[in-house]
């Protein structure tokens, strides 16, 4: 009996109707921002240099049937994604916009594994969640067009469920940077602001070492903690000041793209659900006060709302509940790995680790054919030299070019050859050591969710320890 | 990678400065023509080491070797102008004697453009990197060598001046050329049977003019490579086109950033990987791309017989960006300077000690060209590219991620 209350409790604040104002600015600003990164990759270039150049693509588990379009296609699948951007923002056939937006944008990241980023996946997700909310039925196209579809409130569990994607970001961002790599040797931090010690008036300071482990300690409460920040009304405010200023500072010290302008965008979820009314009262107040016109006052969601979304159903509450679950596992399933997911990359994707590693490596392939002559084959042969770098710290990576070596030599008749693997890997400054076993033939190795004991494991020493750098004075 | 904001007008005249005093400092390389010493561009010496706190100037680095990559150049182009005049001769007469002055100059200029190679940054990089203008293809297009078209281009004989020869295509003009033109003493061509110039008797109707024909072929060729050389040198060159002050205190080429110049330096030097260690080891010793034992034909400047001279000069041109000038110069500012101000110096020291070994390595070949190597002792020339690969090894692991380098035109997607 006290469970059914305790159920029925948890639906009705999941049903509670809240002002659409909140939402309705955060698909805006999301479908900007969604738009203004697809212009922008175009106008990078990118297009070309991820989907065209290449003549091999890493493909994920499951995924090996998404292809790369031809040229045309492919710019045409950008732009599509700019154009659904905006649909999004306008609210014009909002549910299938945001679903083809969903599909268009994980497509685009499905075709090749180098090309994964952290905030891709999180646009991914977004857009998911937008195409199972109806935020398109306030303040959109669609309401002009068909007008009985309007909602005057939006249920609670779409705030929620933005909030608790945004929260778990920030959370396990924070949990992946619980290492004393991080925490006692401030790298990579270190390496990163020691390269940007020719900032005018920061850069003396940023090359040195208390700074980095300020900066890498302040990074892990930061991250911590905002969600909290953001949630308490008391503290919101300063919090967001706080957000945005993080995300500049990453933004102007890190090639980090769109990731600051997506996370200070999606922190809008934890205000109130009116703070758009809010803001606009607040500015029609100003501008009476400063002589302007009188205006009447906006509606609040104090007045009851006339139409409302319809209650969550049990599927939906399901699937809702196994998205939430799927969220808290994935990021945490590393822990199932040995060793360090830094280095074995056993549970990196798809787990909010982001920005805590520098790795670069050198990676040649030992290819010995039935003859027993033995061939260097250099990663380049296949990638570009974008793909070769993002591959050189990833053996699931290793793996699969060793493979496609392999079916290649069959190709020319050379085959079944052994494929092995010399890579060299710096972690975080140390040493190169040996990533993968290059004693084991990789094409004997399928790929899984198993324990790699073919990836060698993690260096024993900390990272290097640099010297405090300063320009030198002039 | 972030663009720094542009200094104020009391930092950019201490800069100007700074640049001054770190020529001062780096100028000290093997050449016998024009150094770019003190007062060229202005510098001070760029690291300070104390306990615990040093410094570092990117720029004053960035100076150093913009002004080693003008030395090597006007070095060069020295040679090259030497090469022109020494073909001019053999066009005019072309004896043995003649002729083996011109292959002596030829060696001369390739050995120094060698150096050169690991130096693609600045005017001879190509046009997609920033600050390139493609003028190293029109000077050595290796690997884009075709034998056979320089032997079409005998029978046609149109190359009576160097601007009958300006507008043909890369292959058939530059140091590749010439090393057909020079050193190939015979009277057939490298072109197959079905050839036109073989099946028209274009070819055989050639043979007497032969060597005179490739005399003034050579002569056009080396003129091109010499006002090329002259060009590229001009660029570098503080009095002219003073690219040293556009690497070292950069402007619109490089965004204001150094670090951008600097990877531009950085990623000129994986040469070494991708043409000396790959091309130019892995495959004539049969590790890789060679269906047979090994694969002397693939050997670059065999004709020549440079191919030990190119891979030792690769590696000296590597050590020189590396240390900043010779590996003895402490006052020359190189990235063994960066190391050390970061207190890398275990990296450093490896990395000296491995270039140090890969050219112990390639001097304990006797033979003077490694086709004869790879006949009698092919396990000498793997011991080469084993050692040359541990410098790359270090280089693409551990030194980029020291020093945050980053490849030109990086960014095909956002960094988190």
């Amino acid at each position: 009996m006290i469970e059914r209350s305790l159920a029925q409790r948890l639906r009705a604040r999941l049903d509670a109707p809240t002002d659409v104002a909140a939402l309705v600015a955060f698909r805006v600003l999301f479908g900007l921002v969604v738009a203004a990164g697809a212009l922008r990759f175009v106008l990078e270039g990118w297009v070309a240099r991820c989907y065209l150049e290449p003549t091999f693509f890493f493909k994920y588990w499951g995924f090996s049937w998404v292809r790369a379009w031809p040229a045309w296609g492919m710019y045409l699948h950008v732009a599509l994604v700019g154009v659904l951007g905006l649909a999004v923002a306008a609210g014009f056939f909002y549910r299938a916009s945001a679903a083809l937006l969903f599909l268009a944008f994980t497509y685009l990241e499905l075709i090749d594994v180098t090309v994964y980023l952290n905030h891709y996946y999180l646009v991914s997700l977004l857009s998911l969640l937008l195409a199972c909310m109806p935020l398109g039925q306030a303040y959109s196209l669609d309401v002009l067009r068909r007008p009985d579809h309007r909602l005057d409130a939006f249920p609670a569990w779409c705030t929620y469920l933005l909030r608790f994607q945004l929260g778990a970001v920030y959370i396990f961002a924070a949990l992946t940077k619980m290492g004393t790599d991080w925490l006692l040797h401030a790298q990579p931090m270190q390496l990163w602001l020691s390269a940007r010690s020719d900032l005018p008036i920061v850069g003396p300071y940023l090359g040195r070492f208390e700074v980095a482990l300020a900066m890498s300690w302040a990074g892990f409460l930061y991250d911590f903690t905002i969600p909290l920040w953001l949630s308490w009304h008391r503290t919101r405010g300063l919090a967001y000041a706080a957000v945005c200023a993080f995300h500049a500072a990453v933004g102007v010290l890190f090639n980090i793209g769109m990731f600051p302008f997506i996370m200070t965008t999606g922190a809008l979820v934890f205000f109130p659900s009116s703070w758009p009314r809010m803001i606009r009262a607040s500015l029609r107040r100003r501008a009476s006060s400063a002589g302007g016109p009188q205006v009447a006052e906006p509606a609040t969601p104090s007045e009851a709302p006339r139409a409302l979304a319809p209650r969550l159903g049990r599927i939906g509450l399901v699937l809702g509940g196994a998205f939430v679950v799927a969220q808290l596992a994935l990021p945490l399933r590393h822990l199932a790995y040995p060793g360090s997911v830094l280095w074995s990359e056993q549970g990196m994707r798809w787990a909010w680790k982001v920005l805590v590693r520098e790795k670069n490596g050198a990676v040649t392939y030992v290819v010995r054919k039935r003859d027993g002559r033995r061939e260097l084959v250099e990663p380049r042969a296949y990638l570009t030299e974008a793909q070769a770098r993002e591959m050189s710290g990833q053996p699931d990576l290793i793996l699969q070019l060793a493979h496609h070596i392999g079916r290649d030599f069959a190709a020319r008749g050379e085959g079944p050859v052994e494929v092995r693997a010399e890579a060299r890997v710096s972690l975080n400054g140390r040493r190169p050591k040996l990533l993968v076993d290059p004693t084991v033939d990789l094409v004997t190795i399928e790929d899984g969710l198993g324990v790699a004991r073919w990836i060698e494991p993690e260096p024993g020493e900390p990272p290097l320890r640099l010297k405090s750098l300063a320009r030198s004075s002039r | 990678m972030v663009a720094p904001k542009p200094f104020g007008v009391g930092f950019a005249a201490l800069g100007s400065l700074a640049v001054a005093l770190t020529l001062g400092h780096a100028a000290c390389v093997e050449s016998t023509s024009q150094t770019y010493g003190p007062g060229s561009t202005g510098a001070e010496a760029g690291a300070t080491t104390g306990s615990g706190t040093s410094s570092f100037d990117k720029r004053a680095l960035l100076a150093s070797l913009g002004n080693l990559a003008a030395t090597e150049t006007a070095s060069f182009a020295d040679r090259a102008l030497e090469l022109e005049a020494t073909t001019n001769v053999l066009a005019a007469e072309p004896t043995a004697a003649h002729l083996e002055a011109a292959r002596e100059a030829y060696r001369d200029a390739m050995k120094v453009w060698q150096r050169l190679e690991v130096m693609q940054y600045g005017p001879a990089a190509p046009s997609t990197i920033p600050g390139g203008r493609d003028l190293r293809d029109a000077i050595y297009a290796w690997p884009s060598i075709n034998r056979c078209a320089v032997d079409q281009e005998l029978t046609k004989d149109e190359h009576a001046t160097p601007e009958a020869l300006a507008p043909k295509l890369l292959n058939v003009r530059g140091l590749g050329a010439l090393e057909r033109l020079l050193f190939d003493d015979s009277s057939s061509n490298a072109c197959g049977a079905p050839n036109a110039i073989n099946t028209t008797g274009a070819w055989a109707s050639i043979a007497d003019d032969l060597p005179a024909r490739r005399a003034r072929y050579a002569a056009s060729a080396a003129a091109l490579v010499a006002r090329t050389a002259e060009q590229l040198s001009d660029a570098w060159a503080p009095t002219m086109g003073n690219f040293i002050g556009e690497l070292s205190t950069p402007g619109s080429t490089y965004k204001s950033d150094p670090a951008k110049a600097l990877d531009v330096v950085a990623y000129a030097l994986l040469y070494l990987d991708t043409k000396t260690k790959d091309l130019k080891l892995a495959v004539p010793a049969g590790l890789a791309s060679c269906a047979t034992a090994t694969c002397p034909e693939a050997l670059e400047l065999g004709q020549a017989r440079l191919s030990k001279a190119a891979i030792r000069e690769n590696l000296i041109g590597f050590q020189r960006v590396f240390h900043g000038g010779a590996p003895f110069d402490k006052e020359a500012l190189g990235f063994d300077d960066w190391l050390d101000a970061l207190g890398a110096t275990e990296l450093r020291a490896e990395l000296a000690a491995s270039i140090a070994a890969a050219l112990a390595a390639i001097d304990a070949i006797e033979e003077e060209d490694l086709a004869e190597t790879l006949k009698t002792q092919p396990k000498r020339v793997e011991d080469v590219h084993l050692a040359v690969r541990s410098i790359l090894d270090l280089y693409k692991s551990q030194l980029v991620t020291v020093l945050d380098l980053h490849p030109p035109n990086d960014a095909p997607t956002d960094n988190d």
